[in-house]
């Protein structure tokens, strides 16, 4: 466990996985989405309540579960460089925050197009909405953070934990349409019990969100090279990755 | 506006939904490669001025 842990922790072993996954992970992303959005345009059936405003569910409950799923994953990489001292968990920490605030904008943006014909406004502030938009304002106190602090270290340290903290916040988005009486709607999909959508439906939500989520690797690993080479000054593997004579 | 762009009443807010998705994720990975390019620019320019001196 350690020993794998700790190979991680290496970057050209890190370096040399990106390239390698990049491209699977890319394609897959591809050919899941496209397939989830022209299922979702196309065959699925339209609600019988909502009619075809229904359509955007395709595109915003991905963004909004990749929203949440971008930050755990980032807090959890942070907490791991700041146990275990790994200086590559807080570059995948770093790396995520961008392709995570992508996410909460889109699940925002979404929301807010859907709700207008549906609620007939653009915004309320309903617990859902509001604990998403403080979700975008972490997002953006961690990047900012970062960008604020010149030495390294200081700044992974400091902006851990700032995502460590803002962990508290998931919950609260989570389950905000249950511990409130919120106008937005519970939860289409949900680990326990019977999905809210007929199967024709579902489907093509469920290649959509597993193709956002190949999509967040494939970028992630593609930023996590970048701050790899940020934060490398060994000029042996260096010159070797990057096919230097 | 073409056929398949139809939605009934609500075809604005379904087609610029998706374009806006389309665009801000196809602006992740322009955005990701651009510095990620950049950063493999540098970092080679920079082996190349340690190797000089």
């Amino acid at each position: 466990m350690w020993k794998f842990i700790h190979k991680f922790g290496s970057p050209p072993h890190l370096y040399r996985l990106s390239l390698l996954l990049t491209p699977w992970f890319g394609w897959a992303a591809a050919i899941l989405i496209t397939a989830g959005t022209l299922g979702g345009l196309y065959l699925a059936p339209p609600d019988y309540q909502q009619g075809e405003g229904f359509r955007i569910i395709y595109v915003h409950v991905p963004s909004a579960s990749m929203s949440l799923f971008v930050y755990v994953n980032m807090a959890i990489a942070a907490a791991a460089g700041l146990i275990w001292r790994i200086k590559l968990a807080h570059a995948v920490a770093a790396a995520a925050a961008p392709i995570g605030a992508s996410f909460t904008f889109l699940a925002l943006a979404t929301g807010s197009i859907w709700a207008k014909p549906m609620w007939g406004t653009w915004w309320v502030w309903d617990a859902r909405l509001t604990s998403e938009l403080v979700l975008l304002f972490l997002y953006f106190g961690y990047m900012a953070l970062r960008a604020a602090i010149d030495d390294d270290n200081r700044a992974d340290r400091a902006s851990a934990l700032l995502a460590i903290i803002g962990l508290v916040n998931i919950p609260i988005i989570k389950y905000s349409v249950e511990w409130w009486n919120t106008l937005h709607q519970p939860a289409t999909i949900s680990k326990m019990g019977k999905p809210a959508m007929d199967t024709d439906m579902l489907i093509w939500l469920l290649l959509n969100i597993f193709g956002f989520m190949c999509f967040f690797i494939a970028v992630l690993l593609i930023r996590t090279r970048s701050q790899v080479l940020k934060r490398s000054r060994d000029q042996k593997w260096l010159k070797q990755a990057l096919g230097v004579a | 506006m073409p056929e398949f762009l139809e939605f009934g009443k609500h075809t604005a807010y379904v087609v610029s939904s998706f374009v806006l998705v389309m665009v801000v994720l196809a602006g992740n990975v322009i955005f990701a490669r651009r510095q990620l390019n950049t950063l493999v620019n540098r970092t080679r320019q920079r082996l190349a001025a340690e190797d000089k001196s």
